[in-house]
């Protein structure tokens, strides 16, 4: 196989425990890696609840913050060790789509000023008319036509207006990949539809490859090729999102898809759920599965060390001791 | 009954079960410098006894308005300025701030959006519990403990949550102080607002799962407001549907599921993404109009895919499709008593 876009190579993020700390260090991302291969363009999804390591997971591929040990490596080169040049291209070809469509605006400017504030940073030197054609061919691609928008405030845009707009400007930069965190789980039903709609039509049309974080897995289901469900900063589950969703094999996977309320009023939530006290929760088995204290089907080997993956189908891998010794 | 009643066909209609709640004809509108924005427009509802009606729409459509509005705690600019609601019977409308004590956490509580941030950080939990129970009743203050205790233990919190601060606690545990807040001294009509949307879907489970066995133990009445269609098929007997501030149909919630009959009703339950099967996206077209300017004729004709040119012209009013089933259309309600897909008496 190729080289792939982006790699992520037991990458290990501990915050607090410093020289001057008193409190315990946070572990978290813990050994993990990731590879978002872009022949051809795929929705990797990352899922995982508040806590997992999703957001330290963006800012890491963003370069926000350095790993404490291990590498991310966009074709190749590492984000520490790149040079301006390189640093540039990565700045262009990897975009991000935030959460919250009302914080990432400033207030004071139009949303033109957005475009114009791209332009100037990337270097793109257009002449006037090549410029209002990029922007305007960039919000068509959205569903959005510029002079519906531009001369406007942000306050004067719609949730999912906004939200359109970013994802506008993400794409004038042709980047080869965006960082989507969370870009759908503040807005209504209906706007979700229409933005992961656009997600998909990026990808097919255009091949740019999406890291899409998210906790919600049904929307996850409907448009990823890939998935990596997380939790407490390891990978308990990964593979193709369909089989994944279809028949999860972990214990964690199986009781967060079961907790997703069926919208449906005739099938009811049928058994109940154990959730430990807060005393399992707290016991921490340093070494072992990070689960243990939740699972249902918890055993010694467990509490000894975190399982490897292994593989329980075709490109489907699960860690959790329980398929040690299963061959799929 | 006073003639109010009488002329409400939503209100006159027949149930099963005690109503417990009228809400009838409210209205609330937020002043500002360019017009009145009419958050919540004639809206009529019941609540019945040992139900819990789940109040739908997308953010900004007045449902948490509606419900401020039933608690009287519409904050200004908001105002109510017509219409009227009844707890068991008595007026809550324009009763004095005192009168309104007597109602407020005894016969009506809330469990507040976002709980993380609806309790204080510097008093201890059994502290605020007892403010709770203290503010309307004079008791023993060693009858507290146990009954807090009981509490409790009555939404599985254990016992040394007591003695902790809120930062403490776990996102679903704080949920459940707050749930165990609701229901300290009895009351009848609980109204929960987006009660899980700040949890992960597990503890979201669970905390759902406590709300339902509280109100059925407790016999209580509750209007859950949330966007979560899911969720709502879980937890709700009734779903109510709001669209820029009116209320669109409300009707029990396996027909509501089943055969929507509202325009945007349909919209709102083919957007719900499913993980049962892979099927393309439902992308729905359109904007809400501005809500100071409401339109003649229905609300939702800016993105209504079936519109008749008696939509444009003519005022909606409620049709009764069927027993505790209402559609503020009439195409809709035409269909369905066509159609008879619904059963029950039909008028």
């Amino acid at each position: 196989m190729s080289e792939p876009l982006l790699e992520i190579k037991n990458v290990t993020k501990v915050f607090g425990g410093g020289l001057l700390s008193t409190s315990k260090p946070v572990v978290a991302l813990d050994d993990y890696s990731l590879n978002i291969y872009d022949e051809p363009a795929k929705i990797t999804t990352i899922a995982g609840e508040s806590g997992s390591g999703k957001t330290t997971l963006v800012n890491l591929v963003l370069g926000y913050l350095p790993p404490s040990e291990g590498q991310v490596l966009y074709k190749g080169v590492s984000l520490q060790d790149m040079d301006y040049q390189q640093r540039l291209a990565y700045r262009r070809e990897v975009q991000a789509v935030f959460q919250d469509p009302y914080e990432v605006y400033n207030p004071f400017y139009r949303v033109q000023h957005i475009f114009d504030m791209v332009m100037r940073n990337f270097h793109l030197r257009y002449n006037k008319n090549e410029r209002r054609d990029r922007i305007e061919e960039a919000l068509n691609l959205v569903g959005l036509r510029g002079e519906e928008i531009l001369e406007k405030y942000p306050h004067q845009l719609s949730g999912g207006q906004r939200q359109r707009v970013m994802v506008a400007r993400a794409c004038m930069l042709k980047p080869r990949l965006i960082v989507a965190d969370e870009p759908v789980s503040a807005v209504d039903a209906s706007l979700r539809a229409m933005i992961l709609d656009i997600m998909l039509k990026l990808r097919d049309d255009f091949h740019i490859s999406f890291l899409y974080i998210t906790h919600d897995l049904s929307t996850a289901y409907q448009i990823s090729d890939e998935m990596y469900v997380l939790f407490q900063g390891v990978t308990t589950e990964r593979g193709n999102a369909a089989a994944i969703i279809e028949d999860p094999k972990h214990p964690y996977v199986q009781q967060l898809i079961n907790s997703i309320p069926v919208p449906d009023p005739t099938i009811k939530w049928d058994t109940d759920i154990h959730l430990p006290s807060e005393e399992e929760m707290r016991m921490k088995y340093a070494k072992g599965c990070r689960f243990y204290p939740r699972c249902l089907y918890g055993m010694d080997i467990c509490k000894e060390k975190q399982p490897p993956e292994y593989p329980v189908g075709e490109d489907h891998l699960a860690a959790c001791y329980l398929y040690r010794d299963k061959q799929p | 009954m006073n003639m109010t009643i009488v002329d409400n066909p939503v209100l006159a209609a027949y149930t099963d079960k005690k109503k417990v709640l009228e809400v009838d004809r409210l209205q609330v509108q937020y002043e500002t410098p360019r017009g009145a924005v009419k958050a919540v427009d004639t809206v009529s509802f019941y609540l019945k006894e040992g139900e819990i009606l789940g109040l739908v729409g997308e953010s900004g459509c007045g449902k948490t308005t509606t419900a401020m509005a039933v608690l009287q705690m519409v904050q200004p600019p908001g105002r109510i300025v017509g219409g009227q609601i009844r707890l068991n019977g008595s007026e809550l409308v324009g009763l004095p701030e005192s009168e309104l004590r007597k109602f407020r956490w005894t016969e009506l509580a809330l469990i507040p959006q976002g709980a993380m941030n609806s309790l204080n950080p510097v008093i201890k939990i059994k502290e605020q519990m007892a403010d709770a129970i203290l503010a309307h009743e004079t008791v023993d203050k060693k009858q507290l403990k146990p009954r807090i205790l009981k509490l409790f233990n009555d939404v599985g919190l254990p016992e040394r949550v007591y003695n902790m601060y809120p930062h403490e606690l776990s996102g679903g545990m704080k949920q459940r102080v707050c749930i165990a807040m609701s229901i300290v001294l009895n009351p009848s009509v609980i109204i929960a607002d987006e009660p899980t949307s700040a949890l992960d879907v597990v503890v979201q489970r669970v905390v759902a799962q406590t709300i339902l066995e509280v109100k059925e133990r407790l016999g209580i009445s509750m209007i859950m407001i949330g966007h979560d269609m899911g969720l709502q098929a879980q937890m709700v007997d009734r779903v109510a549907v709001m669209y820029a501030g009116r209320l669109v149909e409300i009707g029990p919630v396996e027909n509501m599921f089943k055969h929507p009959l509202h325009p945007y009703t349909q919209l709102l339950i083919e957007a719900i993404p499913s993980i049962a099967e892979k099927k393309p996206l439902k992308v729905t077209e359109g904007l809400t109009h501005d809500l100071r300017n409401t339109p003649e004729g229905c609300v939702f004709q800016f993105r209504c895919p079936h519109l008749g040119e008696d939509c444009i012209n003519e005022a909606v009013t409620m049709h009764q499709v069927a027993t505790d089933h209402f559609v503020a259309c009439r195409h809709a309600a035409q269909r369905a008593s066509s159609m008879a897909i619904l059963g029950g008496t039909h008028v």
